[in-house]
């Protein structure tokens, strides 16, 4: 077997369609042809990372918005004149549809692939394994997470983490603040510390912990503008 | 779809058999925008035994007003936005009024993975109230706005990135936001107002304590009354004008910001201040520098004394005083 003969059917063997003897044959091949072996890994390679890629869903509502605009379309038809549907049918703005050029897409794609074999079926691969291209970042697949529903659910969890990134921030901001204090100061400074994060840990999460939040960040303001580390609650509750 | 949407909290049976719950107009679906429906419904809730004396409001779906009224009704008009009917019945308003004078209004979403996902911005649900005057107000919001009025019994406003609005209330008053804007006009009782990363502003506010901060936000203050006064923020500037009570204290402190403090002094005021510039406007046979600060008295040391204390740690200070 030549590697003539064994790269037409690479792709085949990778994708596991030759049975029996021709894919003892294929895989004793290359066993001993490093050029066909390294074209078969890239080839596995490329059909790796293509895989990898994320199953990509429509934005919801994206649907909704395209038959919404699909029937604006159809009403507007419907009320031109009869010779300007059928004139609009042969019109070349008539031909680009979103359908078209979807399929326009899939061709081009489909005829660089074929351009890309065609091109190295009769030559000697480098030796060096193929570069692929970087994968584009894509977003996470889409879940139910986009659902309003969802979104609310989340609400409390968002907007505790907005707390707790403006805590921490003050935390830093104390801390500069706290060189200049005394030990017994630093000591007090600390333990109250401890004590409001503390409180944040073991509240639920929600109202009570982001009002846990609140006291620590005022006393941190406190301590952070004059030096105020005796924990005055002013009102009781913030 | 054409019917009302309003879930009452029917399972809190007894708290329910008392107050009367009636909706006052057939709930009006209409075509508002392109693409859009809101339905529109009222409903009135009377009290029956005990006044309402407190109303919980949660909506994280859109727009909360208050309004305080002389009647003893609760009065609760629902505007709900979706882009379609199916959207629209997953909107749901929840009534709960209990027996006991409380009244718990909140709205949620259905859920489920049969239904068809809509994004949060494609729908909401705005809540028009008018309440007893007498009724302490406890509302939160996420992006909506929340805002009260003529309202005598003061309440709690929690919003996340929504503003809030308050204006001629009394009674005790707790407001807390993370990026909405705060505006507090004509309040009279204690106030405690904070943000994180959004401005405050302060309009005609008498009361025993006022408490206000913001993060990275600013403070503004105009006919400030209150008697004891504590305003603060990481980096903002802090803008006041004030009256000074007798026995009173002010403190106004920041970080980064730059403090501006008017002052309409009624007997006797003890000043001291710190920070990167320090102007107290005072002639400088007034003025002593001790242990990083500056201080001054202004009038006659016999007279009852309010204390004043401002401080930026980056910022100017500066202190005019009107007689």
């Amino acid at each position: 077997m030549t590697c003539d003969d064994v790269r037409p059917q690479l792709t085949a063997y990778l994708d596991g369609e030759l049975e029996g003897d021709r894919g003892s044959a294929v895989r004793g091949h290359l066993r001993g042809c490093a050029a066909c072996r390294t074209a078969s890994n890239d080839e596995a390679a490329l059909r790796d990372g293509l895989r990898a890629l994320p199953t990509l869903d429509a934005p919801s509502g994206m649907w909704a918005k395209i038959q919404t605009q699909l029937a604006d379309a159809e009403i507007a038809d419907s009320e031109k004149p009869r010779w300007r549907r059928v004139l609009a049918r042969w019109s070349p703005q008539h031909w680009v549809t979103p359908r078209l050029a979807l399929a326009s897409g899939a061709l081009a794609v489909i005829f660089c692939v074929s351009a890309w074999r065609y091109t190295h079926r009769d030559h000697e691969l480098p030796q060096t394994a193929l570069v692929l291209p970087q994968l584009p970042t894509l977003p996470a697949p889409a879940t139910n997470n986009g659902d309003v529903a969802t979104e609310i659910a989340a609400l409390p969890k968002t907007t505790s983490d907005s707390y707790a990134a403006a805590a921490d921030e003050l935390v830093k901001l104390a801390t500069e603040s706290r060189a200049s204090w005394s030990d017994s100061q630093q000591k007090q400074f600390d333990a109250k510390v401890a004590e409001l994060q503390h409180d944040i840990a073991t509240a639920d999460e929600g109202r009570p912990r982001q009002r846990a939040y609140r006291t620590l960040i005022r006393y941190l303001q406190r301590a952070a503008t004059r030096d105020e580390v005796a924990f005055a609650d002013t009102r009781g509750t913030p | 779809m054409k019917f009302v949407l309003l879930t009452l909290g029917l399972l809190a049976a007894p708290a329910l058999a008392e107050p009367a719950t009636k909706p006052a107009t057939k709930p009006a679906t209409k075509p508002a925008t392109k693409g859009e429906i809101v339905e529109r419904s009222r409903v009135e809730i009377q009290p029956a035994g005990h006044a309402f004396t407190n109303l919980t409001v949660d909506n994280p779906l859109g727009d909360v007003h208050v309004e305080g009224y002389d009647g003893n009704a609760v009065m609760i008009e629902t505007h709900k936005h979706a882009p379609d009917d199916d959207t629209l019945d997953r909107l749901r308003v929840s009534l709960v009024p209990s027996a006991d004078g409380s009244v718990r209004i909140s709205t949620l979403v259905d859920s489920g993975k049969e239904l068809k996902q809509v994004a949060r911005s494609a729908v909401r649900i705005d809540l028009v109230i008018r309440a007893p005057r007498k009724a302490r107000i406890d509302a939160a919001t996420s992006a909506g706005k929340l805002s009260i009025e003529n309202l005598d019994a003061g309440g709690e406003l929690d919003s996340a990135s929504g503003s809030i609005s308050v204006k001629n209330v009394s009674g005790e008053l707790l407001t807390h936001s993370v990026s909405g804007a705060t505006s507090l006009v004509q309040v009279f009782g204690s106030v405690d107002a904070a943000t994180l990363s959004s401005d405050v502003d302060l309009d005609s506010i008498n009361g025993e304590k006022l408490v206000a901060s913001a993060n990275k936000g600013r403070i503004a203050g105009r006919r400030v009354m209150s008697r004891d006064i504590e305003l603060t923020t990481t980096e903002g500037k802090i803008v006041l004008e004030a009256e000074t009570a007798l026995h009173g204290h002010l403190v106004v402190s920041s970080l980064h910001g730059d403090i501006d403090v008017h002052l309409r002094r009624h007997g006797a005021v003890n000043v001291r201040a710190r920070g990167g510039k320090v102007d107290l406007g005072q002639p400088a046979n007034l003025i002593e520098h001790t242990a990083g600060w500056t201080v001054a008295t202004l009038g006659r040391s016999s007279d009852p004394m309010a204390s004043i204390e401002l401080m930026s740690k980056y910022g100017a200070v500066s202190l005019a005083v009107i007689q």
